[in-house]
């Protein structure tokens, strides 16, 4: 059914009288029946099909990432463009760090890799917050994460987080070195799996015992040469009682 | 040998069918228990504690995991209990949410939402824990879907009051309007931030500071999809009673006037409405006196005729 105003103005005038006016809140009796006839809101789930693994098989023109470096193939356009926008759009050609937004890229660029914000960010608060929308800015990311957590009420453990990233860059610059091993027993015969021992031996006697048997005598150097090596080894070699 | 225009129709062919089955395989939304397929698998509450222990055993969730658990929390209110009980579990979903793999990302990101149909205890722990990501994910206009479904997340946790406050503390009126008012071509992302712009106008969530945004951000075109959200969010917002500027008043006026003309109910109702306030508080433009033409050009709905009235009698108050 529809409403038609009245044809003369004395009418549309008479009719008004009986109405209230003035400004109105929305909850107010007078939209209470018109209210009844909107549409609500209802709190909605979401499932996705799984695709069938044959139709990727069957595509002929899968499409490859041409990124250097990521050769991934996609069945589909829109699966390529996901893939693209997730791991290629805002990237970090500097330390090969991907981020989500371009914000939290350009907050990353200027922050690690962006000189004159180190110098900046020593004479004023340049530290921008995470929410691009909110304009305060901080003297560093520890503040500013502060700030995030009691503001914002962002997680402690936020994964997008700087201060994360910079921590994990310092422990790659440092090179692994492995630690030196201080062994108590020095060794002086070898195994091959077996539990019998082996060590090097001449005819008639050990190659220790050769080094060691004329050691009064005859320098050692006069024997095997002028061989900082060989000396080493002989210094590493148990002495040998006659 | 093939003809060049057989090849063609050929080709063409295959795109149809390649487009009408992702059609096909786009996602369903259905509310909590509605689900119901026989062709589904019957899942039990043992089924998703199990699910959500093996999830956090192995190194990354499988596809078909999420789909059984997205089955599972769609079924019922206590399957969502279960797996949220499970310590844990939902950190795996965060770092599937905010990992490298993009069709993970948007699984991970469909099972929140599907989390978010749950008792308003676990919204507001979903909305700590994965509120800043969400928010995070609606800046990523490039991807749509996630975009599309992060919105869903946050209409459905934004109807719970304490899920609500979280977001609201995270900016997330400014986040909505941006995507509402910007010209870009996702359209359907556009009309759920309308909506969930809609359910915050619904329930006073909008501070000083929101409607001087609100007062400066304009939907250019009335005829848009999520336009209908427009002029409720105005009325139901309180900016009404603001001082406003005559310019706003004036494309308010001529926003509203549009919107009659539309005769779609929705618009019609919150114009008259508009209208009705704007002209109780005293505002007018040039266009005003179009009301009278316009209202007796178009069929109103009967159930519209008070408000009609209370607004004429606001109008005539004014001339």
């Amino acid at each position: 059914m529809s409403f038609r105003l009245p044809k003369t103005e004395d009418e549309l005038q008479n009719l008004l009288k009986t109405i209230d006016s003035g400004y109105k809140e929305p909850s107010d009796n007078l939209f209470q029946l018109c209210n009844s006839y909107l549409p609500k809101f209802k709190r909605q789930g979401v499932l996705t099909p799984l695709e069938d693994e044959n139709r990727n098989i069957q595509r002929k023109n899968a499409i490859s990432c041409n990124v250097p470096s990521c050769k991934q193939d996609f069945p589909t356009v829109s699966a390529y463009q996901s893939h693209y926008n997730s791991q290629h759009r805002y990237f970090c050609n500097e330390c090969k760090k991907n981020l989500p937004t371009p914000h939290l890229l350009d907050l990353h660029i200027s922050e690690t890799h962006d000189s004159f914000f180190a110098v900046q960010s020593e004479r004023k608060p340049m530290f921008q917050c995470y929410l691009e929308e909110c304009k305060e800015v901080f003297w560093n990311s520890v503040e500013r994460k502060d700030h995030c957590i009691s503001c914002h009420r962002f997680p402690k453990d936020f994964r997008f987080d700087q201060i994360n990233f910079q921590n994990k860059k310092v422990s790659n610059k440092e090179m692994e070195v492995d630690q030196e091993t201080v062994t108590s027993k020095k060794n002086s015969s070898f195994s091959f799996g077996h539990n019998i021992s082996r060590g090097f031996t001449f005819k008639d006697m050990s190659y220790a015992k050769a080094l060691t048997k004329n050691s009064s005598k005859v320098k050692n150097k006069e024997i095997l040469g002028d061989s900082s090596v060989v000396q080493d080894l002989m210094d590493s070699l148990p002495k040998m009682e006659e | 040998m093939n003809s060049p225009l057989k090849e063609q129709i050929r080709k063409k062919a295959q795109e149809f069918r390649e487009n009408r089955r992702e059609h096909e395989f786009d996602g369903l939304r259905v509310a909590l228990g509605e689900l119901q397929d026989p062709a589904l698998e019957t899942l039990t509450e043992k089924d998703v504690i199990s699910l959500a222990g093996r999830i956090k055993r192995r190194k990354g969730v499988t596809l078909e995991d999420f789909f059984r658990l997205n089955q599972a929390f769609l079924q019922g209110n206590e399957f969502i209990n279960s797996f949220m009980n499970v310590t844990g579990a939902i950190q795996v979903l965060v770092k599937e949410l905010t990992g490298r793999d993009s069709v993970h990302q948007l699984a991970s990101c469909e099972t929140l939402c599907n989390l978010s149909l749950g008792d308003p205890p676990i919204c507001s722990r979903l909305a700590t824990t994965v509120g800043s990501y969400l928010v995070t994910y609606l800046d990523t206009s490039q991807e749509n879907r996630l975009q599309i479904t992060a919105l869903w997340t946050i209409e459905n946790l934004l109807e719970i009051q304490k899920s609500r406050e979280i977001l609201l503390s995270m900016e997330i009126i400014a986040k909505l309007l941006n995507i509402y008012t910007t010209d870009y071509e996702n359209e359907e992302a556009r009309e759920c931030a309308g909506q969930a712009l809609s359910i915050l106008s619904q329930f006073n969530s909008f501070k000083e500071k929101d409607l001087l945004l609100l007062a400066g951000k304009r939907l250019n075109n009335p005829r848009v999809p999520g336009a209908q959200y427009y002029l409720k969010i105005i009325f139901e917002s309180g900016i009404l009673k603001q001082n406003l500027d005559q310019s706003f008043v004036d494309y308010l006026i001529n926003f509203s006037l549009e919107c009659v003309r539309n005769e779609e109910f929705l618009k019609v109702c919150y114009a008259v409405r508009v209208l009705g306030n704007l002209f109780a508080m005293g505002r007018k433009a040039s266009e005003s006196f179009e009301i009278l033409e316009v209202l007796e050009n178009c069929s109103i709905n009967e159930c519209l005729k008070d408000e009609v009235l209370w607004m004429l009698r606001n109008f005539y108050n004014l001339v």
